[in-house]
């Protein structure tokens, strides 16, 4: 059998290759961008008609009062009532990352949604994860979900936001920006969740934390986190150290003494 | 990045790895749309974050785990769409140009573009299993497996033509 190597490059090589130029790239990403402009756009105005519409039927409802999703869960406010992929996105990470709301952030996953690209495995350690997310002080704050790539079976969007985490909000750090998370959607249900970390928070808030847990606490450090640091380690204990832990850290970073 | 380098031009990155990474998603993908569509978002996402990826040392490798970051989706999209619709595979224009008598790229042809893509990142790009695994979200021992069913598949028709 021919060594496949050169196989492959003789392959490689003999595709004939399309114009793809510099001055094409910035074209094409530019009017990508402007076609994703014109589609948040009108979100933006069907959402506005949206709360239109539910201050006006709605009225008697307290101003105050969290919403209730279709399947009754607390989704908080913001949630989306239509069936584009960009509100399904905005409900989802809504759930997922804003309110921390388990119920509702499972009932939107497919049953064959693939979690790893947030260190999940399976729904049980999706709930953990949300649970350990709100432990360890996370809040985030949404900016926009835009449908990057849309496809006749599934979109993938892509939301913004900012957040703080580790309680870095009260020591004087963060809010952390430029994040992204990317959902991929298939008839109204998320298939997909990735999340790439921010390294800007990596070194200002996660590593100086984890230093501090290892001095201070070196038999939690098996209990809360994965081998290396990679991940929280998701369990109801891990939960309750990331709480205690995070609380611990923000007043000793406060009283100079981490 | 060392003090006082500056960061890289990435005008240059691109005239330097655009084709290279179009050949290498063409042959993974079979279709040269697909290839252009997932350079471009690749080459978008790195050009949007330029200040904070430009200074890596292993831009390369970046751009390549980037690109099959959205290959993995795209691919299970497909698949998606196959399982639903009982479509035939789609369009794969990169092997039309084969000539017929050409049996290794017609074997070629015939992996699955998961098969590929271990193929072309172990084999063409020496990527590790590891490093792959993590490119298409899986784990490394699939890599292995994918790369083994890829060779046995290659064997197999070729066998008779070495022969």
């Amino acid at each position: 059998m021919p060594e496949i190597r050169p196989l492959l490059e003789r392959m490689m090589e003999r595709v004939e290759l399309r114009p793809f130029t510099l001055e094409g790239f910035h074209d094409r990403r530019d009017r990508k961008r402007r076609d994703q402009r014109i589609a948040a756009g009108v979100v933006g105005i069907a959402v506005f008609v949206a709360a239109i519409w539910i201050v006006t039927s709605v009225g008697s409802l307290d101003r105050g009062e969290t919403s209730v999703g279709p399947a009754g869960d607390v989704t908080g406010p913001g949630t989306a009532l239509g069936t584009t992929a960009e509100e399904v996105a905005t409900d989802f990470f809504n759930a997922y990352a804003v309110f921390h709301n388990a119920d509702r952030a499972v009932s939107m996953l497919a049953n064959d949604a693939d979690l790893s690209g947030v260190g999940a495995d399976g729904t049980r350690e999706f709930r953990l994860l949300i649970r350990t997310m709100e432990a360890a002080g996370f809040k985030v704050t949404l900016d926009s979900c835009v449908e990057t790539i849309s496809g006749t079976y599934a979109s993938i969007v892509r939301c913004t936001y900012d957040f703080h985490a580790f309680r870095s909000d009260e020591i004087g750090r963060g809010p952390y920006s430029g994040n992204y998370a990317e959902f991929t959607i298939r008839d109204g249900e998320i298939i997909d969740v990735l999340a790439p970390r921010n390294l800007e928070f990596l070194r200002e808030m996660a590593e100086p934390f984890a230093d501090w847990v290892s001095a201070n606490y070196p038999d939690d450090v098996e209990v809360m986190y994965t081998p290396h640091f990679s991940d929280f380690r998701l369990s109801p204990e891990s939960i309750r150290l990331w709480e205690r832990r995070c609380r611990e850290y923000a007043k000793a970073v406060k009283q100079g003494t981490a | 990045m060392p003090p006082g380098q500056e960061l890289p031009s990435f005008e240059a990155f691109f005239e330097d790895e655009k084709d290279r990474l179009l050949r290498v998603l063409s042959v993974i993908t079979g279709s040269r749309g697909e290839a252009e569509d997932l350079a471009q978002e690749a080459f978008t996402r790195m050009f949007e974050r330029w200040d904070d990826v430009g200074h890596m040392d292993d831009l390369a490798g970046y751009l390549h785990r980037t690109a099959m970051n959205l290959f993995r989706r795209q691919y299970r999209r497909a698949r998606v769409a196959l399982k639903r619709a009982a479509l035939s595979t789609p369009e794969r224009d990169v092997f039309e140009t084969v000539e017929e008598r050409d049996a290794a790229t017609r074997a070629l042809a015939r992996l699955t573009p998961r098969q590929r893509a271990a193929l072309v990142l172990t084999e063409a790009l020496g990527y590790s299993g590891e490093e792959t695994g993590r490119m298409l979200g899986i784990k490394a021992s699939t890599v292995w497996a994918l790369t083994h069913q890829a060779r046995t598949a290659l064997k197999g028709t070729l066998g008779a033509t070495d022969a």
